[in-house]
């Protein structure tokens, strides 16, 4: 596997570098302030609808603002632990209040470490070039080419589509400069768009865009339902092949990265460099991830937000009493931590990884069960995040 | 690897080796106990053969690359209790000779003494802890985590269970009747095969003498095997890929949140559950009217052999009747449909099925 892959392991050492003067540090929390979407992709992991009934209601602005300020709090008992926020979804732009969130956000914690994610078919040019200024990175989904992509997300008109979404990314980023440092397109790999990814990476360089984060597939929400498309540990390193050989195209001038649950298992078994770290809890380039979803919900991680993940949640900031330090001394971040430990996840490898992603590997080993959602318990959850995470090469399939 | 020849360590190895272990055994038991936890690196290559007697008998437990010595005060008291068991039950057992009964009165009161003593000596520290997960693949690493585990406990121990049950639960018995002692509060819900299976007499003990509130839920509606000690650490048991069934391996997780949420797990099912006080009567009615049945439809031999069987389930041990005999007669009242035989992780023994209506324990609100 190791050997004729100097293409690989260069590209492994720059991505090492580039991690290694990471500022990201402390603590990341995704947000998931909606979970409306205009769109209906397929295998979306927080099963956002398009459709909701007139019983659905999330956080108001003022209840959106009470979460942040708890977090604001928190911030202040531990100035020492740097905070970015992830805003998603659904669509956040879904929000009329988005704008006023963003600021408030970037008010709190300041504009560097205020993340965007967005479909990008909801706001206009203007929009988003408006709440730009309260963003560090604005990620817009992009899957594939035109057929994938509107396969996979269920346009409903033009606006939706392929080709007018790619449009508005080639005028955001000549209207503004800033925007190339900002625009981050983000897609999520499955067996049918992988070997479409070069080519649409290819297509968006030449329309100007720097940055690219190639998301895994992950059987939560609707794509638990999917389980065909998900790529093996083989073509998961196809891929890396192919992002490898891009990077050394593009040299240093575009950032190509891998979901930071490959790049650790592949910088460990490629350079031998121990990408694992009990203090990191799974996620190398921060200390810990945290997802909290449109009801004010904390959990461990951010795909733990939809059921059956969701019974495990560590309390909800939207009670008088509960702050996220409170939440936290409850043992939220030991969960992550405690099955990261070495002799517990990937069923005690010992291999000096991060062990890749611990909800890909107990959403997968649940998947395997075949149990409905209403039939998987905790005792299924905590076995599974024991369990190898699919991804891995050392895995036979 | 050297252990001072001091006096009490000197008394200490004379005490194991009149218990059945050889000089070398005893002096290396004693080393991992005043060193408790020792690397594996740091016990001999030539020693490490003896480490297989000492886990089996729960004295100690390998984790990983260390070697962790169990409580010896709940160890050792496991080990006078599991040899009794293997022979017969329990010691208010009737017919047992008083001569064997004062023998096994003073076995049993040599190992508790030995393990209290060597609490003198034995450097605290366990492998559970509230704030990390431990694995266990094999029952004998649960059993002895789940000991462990429950030797912290200093307000409560909830449990709900299943069969299969962990096949040697002396040390886990062991550490529950010690926490017992000290006022210690335990809930258990289980299915009615449990029952069944632990027999009348234990049941009643259980209940009635030692204070355990334990109340049944049919056996479908248990979806969750697990313990909770102190919500503070929970003992999960693997599930199996059939809905309901698990592996008798798991995992102990110390972490206060987890612990919380099968709280409210077992809150859910208590409250579902019946308590089996409310069922004893009947199960002594079904017991009386059976017996009666077998004495006079097949003799009265037979019926006191079913007796013992209804009262120490899958632990009797039929001390009153030779091997030959015994046989005979659990084959007679098998083929008559008075018993029945089920496989346990402890191998297939005779069991007296109640055939109770399931009705029992869904109509009772756990009032």
């Amino acid at each position: 596997m190791i050997e004729d892959n100097e293409v690989i392991i260069n590209y492994l050492k720059y991505r090492l570098k580039q991690r290694e003067t990471s500022k990201r540090r402390g603590l990341a929390i995704v947000f998931d302030v909606t979970y409306r979407c205009n769109l209906a992709c397929r295998g979306c992991g927080v099963d956002a609808k398009r459709n909701v009934n007139s019983s659905y209601r999330e956080s108001s602005t003022d209840e959106i603002v009470l979460i942040l300020e708890k977090i604001k709090d928190y911030k202040e008992k531990h100035p020492h632990v740097p905070i970015y926020i992830y805003f998603g979804g659904g669509e956040p732009f879904m929000r009329n209040d988005l704008k006023e969130i963003l600021k408030v956000a970037s008010d709190f914690f300041g504009s560097e470490n205020i993340a965007l994610d967005t479909n990008g078919t909801v706001a206009s040019v203007d929009e988003i070039i408006e709440i730009s200024e309260y963003v560090n990175r604005i990620g817009i989904s992009i899957d594939g080419l035109e057929e994938y992509h509107n396969w996979w997300r269920n346009p409903t008109n033009e606006s939706e589509k392929w080709h007018t979404i790619i449009k508005k990314i080639s005028i955001l980023l000549s209207k503004k400069q800033e925007m190339r440092k900002k625009i981050e397109v983000a897609s999520v790999v499955t067996k049918k768009n992988l070997e479409e990814i070069p080519e649409l990476i290819n297509l968006l360089v030449n329309k100007g865009v720097k940055k690219f984060v190639i998301h895994r597939s992950i059987p939560v929400g609707r794509f638990s339902n999917l389980l065909d498309l998900i790529p093996s540990s083989e073509e998961y390193l196809m891929l890396l092949r192919s992002v490898a050989e891009l990077h050394q195209q593009f040299k240093s001038n575009v950032d190509i990265r891998l979901h930071h649950s490959l790049e650790s298992i592949y910088i460990n078994l490629f350079l031998n460099v121990k990408t694992y770290d009990s203090s990191k809890m799974g996620e190398p380039d921060i200390d810990s991830c945290i997802g909290i979803d449109p009801w004010g919900n904390v959990y461990f991680d951010p795909w733990f937000m939809t059921k059956p993940w969701s019974t495990l949640k560590g309390g909800n900031l939207l009670n008088e009493n509960t702050s996220l330090e409170e939440i936290f001394q409850r043992g939220l971040l030991a969960i992550v931590k405690s099955y990261t430990a070495r002799d517990v996840r990937c069923l005690g490898c010992r291999k000096s990884c991060s062990g890749g992603s611990r909800i890909a590997a107990a959403a997968t080993y649940i998947a395997s069960l075949g149990l409905k959602t209403s039939q998987v318990t905790e005792n299924h959850i905590l076995t599974g995040l024991t369990q190898i995470d699919p991804a891995c090469p050392l895995t036979k399939e | 690897m050297s252990i001072g020849k001091n006096l009490i360590e000197s008394e200490f190895i004379d005490k194991l080796i009149s218990l059945g272990f050889s000089r070398e055994l005893a002096t290396l038991y004693l080393f991992i106990l005043q060193h408790n936890p020792v690397k594996l690196s740091n016990i001999p290559t030539e020693k490490l053969h003896l480490l297989e007697p000492l886990a089996l008998n729960k004295l100690i437990l390998v984790d990983q690359d260390t070697v962790y010595s169990m409580n010896p005060k709940i160890a050792f008291k496991a080990l006078g209790k599991k040899a009794i068991y293997e022979r017969i039950v329990d010691l208010n057992i009737k017919d047992v000779p008083k001569v064997r009964k004062t023998e096994i009165i003073k076995f049993l009161k040599k190992c508790e003494d030995l393990g209290n003593n060597l609490q003198r000596i034995y450097n605290y520290k366990t492998p559970v802890s509230y704030d990390k997960v431990k694995i266990a693949e094999r029952s004998d690493k649960l059993s002895l985590f789940l000991s462990d585990a429950i030797n912290k406990a200093g307000k409560e121990i909830l449990a709900v269970s299943k069969s299969p049950r962990l096949p040697d639960i002396s040390i886990i018995w062991s550490s529950i009747s010690e926490k017992l002692s000290q006022g210690i509060i335990y809930r258990r819900v289980v299915d009615f095969t449990e029952i069944e299976e632990h027999g009348l007499a234990i049941i009643n003990r259980d209940v009635n003498e030692l204070g355990v509130d334990l109340r049944v839920l049919d056996s479908g509606k248990i979806t969750h095997k697990f313990y909770i000690i102190d919500e503070r650490i929970v003992v999960i048991f693997t599930p199996l890929e059939r809905i309901g069934e698990f592996k008798l391996g798991g995992q102990v997780i110390g972490n206060k949140l987890i612990a919380k949420r099968y709280k409210e797990i077992f809150d859910r099912l208590y409250s579902d559950s019946v308590s089996v006080k409310k069922i004893l009567p009947i199960m002594i009615e079904i017991k009386n009217n059976t017996l009666n049945d077998v004495a006079c439809k097949i003799g009265e031999k037979e019926a006191k052999w079913l007796e013992h069987l209804i009262d120490y389930g899958c632990f009797a041990k039929f001390p009153m009747f030779s091997h030959t005999e015994s046989k005979k007669i659990c084959k007679n009242l098998l083929n008559k449909g008075y018993i029945e035989m089920r496989n346990l992780p402890s191998g297939t023994v005779p069991i007296f099925p109640y055939k109770i209506d399931r009705r029992w324990l869904r109509d009772d609100r756990g009032q």
